[in-house]
């Protein structure tokens, strides 16, 4: 830091200007006030920072913090009363100065130049540098500690799903897939018995079964992993036109059968967990046209926009659900046509729950078949959505 | 010769002014103290921009990091032509605010560039983008480990920015 017996002006200003800069810099203790020319070149300087201004070079050769200021600066001349505050600036660029300095630059517009106040900024004492230092290490240990706090909460809330998810995979599993499993070793020991009495015919007819129950385990067994992967992917939101989505899952729903599936209402582009809403709409489209009873029949897929939710209706007109079957359906391996003749792995609607529930909406049927055929499966999807734990 | 700004962010204590001591003076702060407002340094690239002929003057501000993403409304941020977003690998809620201020600088300074400066790498075993946040993941802009300690990657992170400073803004 220069010396205060250094040098009080670079050049040869007026008295007049000499006068009122001293008071200037007496009355708001200045450490040094710069004048600088319609350029920005320097053209006077006061006070003890003269030797760190070159006097008819830009300032920003001087103060390497006006860099890139070029266009607020040229700015303050069309708007007056403005200037450019950059307050604790310190500069490690050999600058005659090493304290820590606010600038404050402005336009004088009646004398046609730009004034540079240059102040210290406030020096804090050695034990108040290390009582803030200490004070900032201390929020960012808590931070950290708040932080692995909230880590544990929520590997204890992902052990505790996990669990649960065990328990119920156990539970499926020593049930719903023991009763294919026993149906198959019957057909193979019936199988056997045929062949031991050399009947042919009953022998194929009962390998026919088997290869017809080892399928559907195979499928049970492949809706039970997506089923359990809802909510380990990691999912990605992005923007998704529902509009689009739902023509497209009508498109291929209705292929190669003769359903109609129809879109109606007016659905909104969302920012939203696209992959899983698929696979929600094409879920419910998909198992009303495979479980009507007839041939042919029509599905709608249906939107309403509310505030903070989009409601989306899958409406067919198939046989309806017993209120009976209503909260089962909703389970895995439930189907109101179980066995070998039930058609897809069972898994459908209890994915559809999962998922849906995973996302923060809810998932409820409506159909009373002893009045009217149909049922309609209503989702409301979140706005805001992210997958809660 | 060329000067253009570089503005230095990052949480408080990720190594900011750690990382520029080592790239303008080749030192290290023997004691954590932290930055009050802003630190300025100069230093000047050569064999920068089209053909590696151009010489360019980084005018660099270290910022205190207790702005947080405020920086932006403030007068520190105006006429900066790049930024060194930097957060230690080895905390994960510094990272999370690289996104804050990455966020917020893209807001603020639409179409300057950004580098991300995963800061002292010397602290963890290997190198895993599997830690990062997943907008950290996604994000297209350059990705740097540095180590202010053993000095790894800490001049690419500066020299690589001026490079892509001078090739953007000439």
């Amino acid at each position: 830091m220069p010396s205060l017996d250094a040098k009080v002006e670079s050049s040869e200003p007026s008295n007049g200007l000499l006068v009122s800069t001293a008071r200037v810099m007496a009355d708001f203790g200045l450490f040094s006030v710069v004048w600088l020319d319609d350029a920005l070149r320097v053209s006077h300087c006061f006070g003890p920072l003269v030797a760190a201004f070159a006097v008819g070079r830009p300032i920003f050769e001087s103060v390497a913090a006006f860099v890139g200021f070029e266009d607020d600066i040229a700015a303050l001349k069309v708007k007056s009363g403005e200037m450019l505050s950059l307050p604790s600036v310190k500069m490690h660029d050999g600058a005659a100065c090493s304290a820590r300095l606010n600038l404050v630059l402005f336009w004088m517009a009646d004398q046609n130049c730009y004034v540079l106040l240059v102040s210290r900024s406030a020096q804090r004492s050695n034990v108040e540098q290390a009582f803030l230092a200490e004070s900032r290490l201390r929020q960012m240990a808590e931070a950290e500690v708040a932080a692995q706090a909230e880590v544990i909460r929520r590997t204890n809330r992902e052990l505790a799903i996990a669990n649960r998810d065990l328990q119920e995979f156990a539970y499926v599993i020593s049930h719903d897939l023991k009763a294919p499993l026993r149906g198959l070793r019957y057909a193979v020991t019936d199988a056997q018995a045929a062949i031991a009495a050399d009947d042919g015919a009953a022998a194929g007819a009962h390998l026919v079964k088997v290869v017809k129950r080892s399928r559907r385990m195979s499928a049970m067994l492949t809706g039970l992993l997506d089923y359990a992967s809802v909510g380990r992917k990691s999912e990605a939101i992005s923007e998704l036109d529902t509009g689009e989505l739902a023509r497209e899952i009508a498109e291929t729903a209705g292929e190669g059968t003769r359903f109609t599936v129809s879109v109606e209402g007016q659905w909104p582009i969302i920012k939203t967990l696209a992959e899983p809403l698929d696979v929600v709409l094409r879920n419910l489209v998909d198992n009303a046209v495979k479980h009507h009873d007839r041939d042919a029949g029509k599905v709608i897929l249906r939107c309403e926009e509310g505030e903070e939710a989009v409601t989306f209706c899958v409406i067919d007109d198939g046989p309806g659900i017993a209120e009976e079957w209503q909260a089962a359906v909703f389970e895995p391996f439930k189907q109101a046509a179980p066995g070998d003749e039930a058609e897809g792995a069972g898994i459908g609607l209890s994915l559809v729950k999962r998922i849906v529930e995973r996302c923060g909406g809810t998932v409820e049927l409506q159909s009373d078949p002893a009045k009217a055929r149909g049922t309609t499966f209503r989702v409301v999807w979140p706005k805001t959505v992210g997958v809660s734990e | 010769m060329i000067s253009k700004k570089l503005l230095i962010l990052g949480e408080i204590g990720v190594g900011k002014t750690s990382l520029v001591r080592r790239f303008v003076l080749d030192e290290l702060p023997s004691d954590y103290l932290a930055t009050m407002g802003v630190d300025l340094y100069r230093y000047r690239v050569d064999g920068v921009g089209r053909d590696k002929s151009q010489m360019l003057e980084l005018v660099i501000w270290d910022t205190d990091g207790s702005y947080g993403t405020s920086i932006f409304s403030h007068a520190y941020a105006k006429g900066t032509s790049a930024a060194l977003i930097v957060g230690d690998i080895s905390r994960p809620t510094t990272l999370d605010m690289m996104v804050k201020l990455a966020d917020g600088f893209a807001d603020a300074m639409p179409a300057r560039l950004f580098t991300f400066a995963f800061n002292k790498v010397d602290l963890i075993e290997e190198v895993d983008e599997d830690v990062l946040p997943e907008p950290l993941r996604r994000a297209r802009q350059p990705k740097i480990w540095t180590s202010a300690l053993t000095s790894q990657n800490v001049n690419s992170a500066f020299i690589e920015t001026a490079d892509a400073i001078l090739r953007r803004e000439g």
